[in-house]
């Protein structure tokens, strides 16, 4: 998932694949309107998670949190990616925002 | 400010001169039409939507609100299953879905111009028509009087002691009873004001919470996505009262949900044929409650023992509620016991507090985040595909306290799982009635009686482990 934005987006295009029984999304197409209800999106984005692999259980909650406030703002690959990637990539970026 | 609905691309402001305005167009125009056929109205959560409610029923129409994204205009309004709407109105986008021989009105067609309104007919008022999983197969449609919905609105305004000052948050469709009585009608009755959305968005509704609401009206679901959310925003600082309806609301979301919102969650218990039966008062602290709270006002319990030994008292619910329903649309013959009980099905118990305690519901309906899906109806989209030799569809609760559709189905060799999504999609179910997982069988369990084994097809099916079928 380090390998930038294009291959995450990929990545998650196919996990939304998956939970559609149907080929991968492309990195535009919107989870919603291709079938997609709140039941999948949660199971989608719990394996985001599990393959996002973020350092520790803190910054496993805050992505978590703001994938799932995204994807029900932006449901495509390229959206859900551009959050994974400010997560994993810049230092101190995980979990930004969050009060503690 | 009346109501507020939060779009994608902005939003609707309607004041309670506006909304009343719009209604009494609609009203007008209605009472051109002959009163004859049920209309299915599409309430999108704005206010032309709530307008259209209001006049359509005040004119004598019979109103059968529906949700946006919902599979009835292609399947209830099939030639078979029609209850006899031959009009559908709903927003302007919506045209051009509905089957062939329907008519359908967007909300400004559905408003006489202001020279051309007609008087308001005398005598009959709607009534409201809601869809209901009856005790088993096809949904029944349940009639309530227009009288029947605002005493439910009365009934929330007094429990949840609803003034002007108050900013009520629906993130619950105003077409379902909970949103239409308990959220849309306790406002109007109360002078507060509304904020709807028209699509489910946890970050903008925690904003909204955290801004300035006061009471907040939700399933579980919209609990479980809200409170991750919440945790990266201030505790909001007005919100007063935080009620859920719509299927059980597990302990531990209970108390996350609390820790973040700075109000207890309270369950509200209801049904479709009956409106409100009970619900939590403001809890002191005593969190989790497991029950379902005291009876509403003026409504009666009766539990009949089924096994008239057992301890705890348990029993079947029978309800008399000021807001029974009517009957059943087309149906005849008395829906309730003589002296007026209604039977709901489900067990429960009393504790020594007097609070009713729910032991197994008698759904047979799935529980999808609050919408329900009927197992019956999914079952039948699936064989109509002709490689599909036999489909069993049932609910599966799984660890976060969620329901999933299930389907179990026997294939012929044309066919895979991933056509069968496509073609349960092409048929129109809505994305939440698509079998969340499809199981491969090779034949459905059957009783000695041959009807289809419950528990071997689910023991069958969670032996396979889930992603590992093709």
């Amino acid at each position: 998932m380090r390998n930038g934005q294009p291959d995450v987006s990929a990545t998650i295009g196919a996990l939304m694949g998956e939970a559609l029984l149907r080929g991968p999304l492309a990195p535009d197409e919107d989870f919603f309107d291709c079938g997609g209800d709140s039941v999948r999106a949660v199971d989608v984005l719990q394996r985001l998670v599990d393959v996002c692999r973020p350092a520790g259980p803190e910054a496993a909650e805050a992505l978590r949190s703001t994938l799932l406030e995204t994807i029900f703002e932006d449901a495509t690959p390229a959206g859900l990616a551009a959050v994974c990637v400010a997560h994993a990539t810049v230092p101190g970026a995980v979990g930004g925002g969050q009060r503690h | 400010m009346a109501l507020r609905t939060a779009t994608t691309g902005g939003g609707h402001l309607a004041t309670w001169a506006q909304l009343h305005e719009a209604a009494y167009a609609v009203l007008s125009f209605a009472a051109t039409l002959e009163p004859t056929a049920p209309v299915l109205l599409i309430v999108d959560n704005t206010p032309a939507s709530a307008a259209t409610l209001i006049g359509l029923t005040a004119a004598g129409v019979d109103v059968l609100p529906v949700e946006e994204v919902n599979s009835h205009l292609t399947d209830l309004l099939a030639p078979s299953r029609n209850p006899g709407v031959r009009t559908v109105v709903g927003p302007a986008r919506a045209a051009g879905t509905q089957p062939a021989g329907i008519a359908f009105l967007s909300y400004e067609r559905c408003r006489a111009q202001p020279d051309q309104a007609g008087a308001p007919r005398a005598g009959r008022l709607g009534e409201v028509l809601q869809l209901t999983s009856g005790s088993a197969g096809e949904p029944k449609i349940v009639r309530h009087s227009l009288a029947n919905v605002w005493q439910g609105g009365h009934t929330y305004r007094q429990i949840l002691d609803l003034t002007p000052a108050d900013v009520v948050v629906a993130a619950v469709p105003l077409a379902h009873s909970f949103g239409l009585v308990g959220a849309l009608t306790a406002v109007i009755v109360s002078g507060a004001e509304l904020r709807t959305t028209q699509r489910f968005q946890p970050g903008r509704l925690a904003d909204t919470l955290a801004a300035e609401a006061t009471v907040l009206f939700g399933t579980p679901q919209v609990y479980r996505l809200l409170t991750p959310v919440m945790h990266r925003r201030p505790t909001p600082a007005r919100l007063r009262a935080a009620v859920s309806s719509g299927g059980p609301l597990p302990a531990d979301l209970g108390v996350r949900a609390c820790a973040v919102l700075g109000v207890p969650v309270r369950q509200f218990y209801g049904s479709t044929e009956t409106g409100l039966i009970s619900y939590q008062p403001d809890l002191d602290g005593e969190l989790p409650d497991p029950s379902v709270g005291v009876p509403a006002p003026g409504v009666r319990l009766r539990l009949t023992r089924a096994e008239p030994d057992d301890p705890t008292g348990a029993g079947q619910l029978s309800v008399y509620t000021p807001t029974l329903f009517h009957g059943y649309l087309g149906g005849s013959g008395p829906v309730c016991a003589p002296d007026g009980f209604y039977d709901t099905g489900d067990l429960a118990r009393l504790d020594a507090d007097g609070r009713l305690h729910l032991l197994g519901r008698k759904d047979t309906f799935v529980n999808v985040g609050g919408r329900k899906v009927n197992p019956t109806r999914v079952a039948r989209i699936l064989g109509e595909h002709p490689e599909v030799r036999e489909a069993f569809v049932f609910g599966l609760t799984d660890a976060d306290g969620e329901q999933r559709v299930h389907a179990a189905v026997v294939l012929g060799p044309g066919t895979d799982r991933a056509d069968l999504a496509e073609h349960c999609r092409a048929r129109g179910l809505a994305p939440y009635e698509v079998p969340h997982e499809l199981h491969r069988l090779d034949r459905l369990p059957r009783t000695a009686m041959g009807k289809v084994d419950r528990q071997a097809v689910i023991a069958a099916v969670t032996a396979v482990p889930i992603g590992s079928e093709v």
